[in-house]
């Protein structure tokens, strides 16, 4: 596996989608700054944003019979379509991930180090919308509820593993129809770092109860040090993505001793 | 039954709850009285399993809070003083997750549902998104979840503070039905009145210890009426509004 190019365009990645959000709420201040002359730019901006819609009726709930984790998932699905953090971080892991695909699909070893790397880089967005939801579920009206650690993990890790198979499966299928096939013992190479990439997120998610800013925070500084790690001394930072791994898995036993105050 | 033992609680140097035991009985309501500070919500989120002892332990129906959570929160309804939500989801999607955790047979909940909606006026707000609820109703939506599956053991933290009078009344109607169904209650609040009215023992709680316990003889006769002002204004809400 070439490590520095894929390292680079990781690292490229990162402020590449730091200067896009930063110029995308420069751009709605400005918009803003027609509407009050008078007043402080960001005031500016929230007054004449768009009032937001009277509540509107959402689709009839349906009333299910289903194992605690699938009613997870299913939480977490619905939240996610609706607008908000994990939405966004979805959003943007599945945009990468498709991006990957595509990659693949183009010939030579390098477009598929980038494919590598914006594969992960969807695993670690994923890991945050993981770290969002499994922390911000709310304590007071949630933990009362007959369910354990092991129903809130495993519904988001059983789709964790769809996904990341999923995609395996579908740059298989992709290069096999170009003649230009990727070995599947290369799928499964992807696949052990991004799960373990997912799983950090949620690991600390699931132990930072109403924490999620801190938990995606310490989610994004474990792999910013990997990577910044890598290149100094080869494979470190894939030595640490472990460490940070093991740690994040043994804090998980504060999931059970919540404090809500 | 609700079994509380030596229940210890500090938080940092202040001691929150110091030895506190206490038993609720199948098909009673113990009124859980106190001033703000006394302890009542620290001794029910900790009931509940929303945060841990320092010492002492916590049996919800024979089942231990912390050492078998799963068991014991399967008989428990916590209706809490303050209810957060997910306010992206309509409060039939939250009721709806929440009979799915609790295995809840999807026709009876709905039925469920539907009557306990109905009787608390949020029938025809159940598909809107929580994020424009008041604070009582979300209070009321945290009752509805709190006794969708009839638990063994309710406890109840300040949970009719906020909700208007016909809510109110059917909830504490409800509170009886569930107490008749053989449902241990814990009601906690700051309101004797409510107290006096709707349980039959009552523990008050101070500085986070046991002040006293009475039974219903000891304060008078049950006394379920509806006060007059009470029945005015229900008679009053009850009837169309004439400017509407």
């Amino acid at each position: 596996m070439p490590h520095a190019p894929v390292l680079a365009t990781f690292v490229a990645m990162i402020p590449a989608w730091f200067v896009v959000t930063r110029l995308t709420a420069l751009a709605a201040l400005r918009t803003g700054q027609t509407a009050r002359v008078g007043l402080p730019v960001a005031a500016r901006a929230l007054v004449s944003a768009r009032r937001t819609a009277p509540p509107r009726g959402l689709a009839r709930a349906r009333f299910r019979v289903e194992p605690a984790w699938r009613a997870l998932a299913r939480l977490d699905a619905a939240l996610s379509t609706r607008r908000g953090a994990p939405a966004a971080r979805l959003t943007l892991a599945w945009t990468l991930w498709m991006m990957s695909i595509a990659l693949t699909l183009l010939p030579g070893p390098d477009p598929r180090v980038v494919a590598f790397a914006a594969f992960l880089l969807g695993c670690a967005e994923w890991g945050a919308w993981a770290a969002w939801r499994a922390s911000g579920d709310p304590a007071s009206t949630l933990r009362a509820l007959p369910f354990g650690l092991g129903d809130a993990w495993r519904a988001r890790m059983v789709p964790a593993v769809v996904i990341v198979v999923g995609i395996a499966a579908a740059q298989l299928a992709a290069t096999a129809t170009t003649g230009d096939g990727i070995p599947a013992a290369y799928a499964l190479g992807w696949m052990i770092p991004g799960l373990a990439i997912m799983a950090l997120g949620l690991h600390l998610g699931l132990s930072l109860g109403g924490l999620p800013r801190a938990a995606e925070n310490l989610h994004y500084g474990w792999l910013a040090t990997a990577v910044v790690l890598n290149p100094v001394i080869p494979l470190l930072g894939w030595v640490l993505l472990v460490v940070a791994l093991v740690q994040s898995t043994l804090r998980l036993r504060h999931w059970r001793t919540p404090e809500v105050v | 039954m609700l079994e509380v033992v030596g229940l210890v609680r500090d938080y940092g140097a202040r001691r929150a709850l110091d030895d506190v035991s206490l038993t609720v009985a199948a098909g009673s309501i113990t009124g859980l009285l106190g001033a703000n500070g006394a302890g009542k919500s620290t001794l029910l989120r900790t009931a509940a399993g929303l945060q841990p002892p320092d010492h002492g332990s916590v049996r919800v129906a024979g089942h231990d809070v912390w050492a078998a959570p799963i068991a014991a929160k399967a008989g428990l309804g916590y209706a809490a003083e303050d209810p957060v939500f997910h306010d992206e989801l309509s409060a039939r999607e939250y009721l709806a997750f929440v009979a799915s955790v609790r295995a809840l047979p999807p026709d009876e909940a709905d039925a469920r549902v539907a009557e306990l909606s109905s009787s608390l006026d949020l029938s025809n707000r159940l598909d809107e998104p929580v994020a424009g609820f008041s604070h009582g109703m979300r209070k009321k939506l945290s009752f509805v979840a709190a006794i969708l599956h009839r638990p063994r053991v309710l406890l109840c933290d300040e949970a009719l503070e906020g909700f208007d009078a016909p809510s109110a009344l059917a909830a504490k109607q409800e509170l009886r039905a569930l107490a008749a169904g053989g449902t241990a209650v814990l009601f906690s609040s700051h309101v004797t009145e409510t107290v006096e009215r709707l349980c039959d023992r009552v523990v008050m709680l101070r500085n986070g210890r046991i002040a006293a316990t009475l039974e219903r003889a000891e304060w008078g006769a049950p006394d379920d009426r509806v006060s007059p002002l009470e029945r005015i204004f229900l008679d009053l809400t009850r009837t169309p509004d004439p400017v509407a």
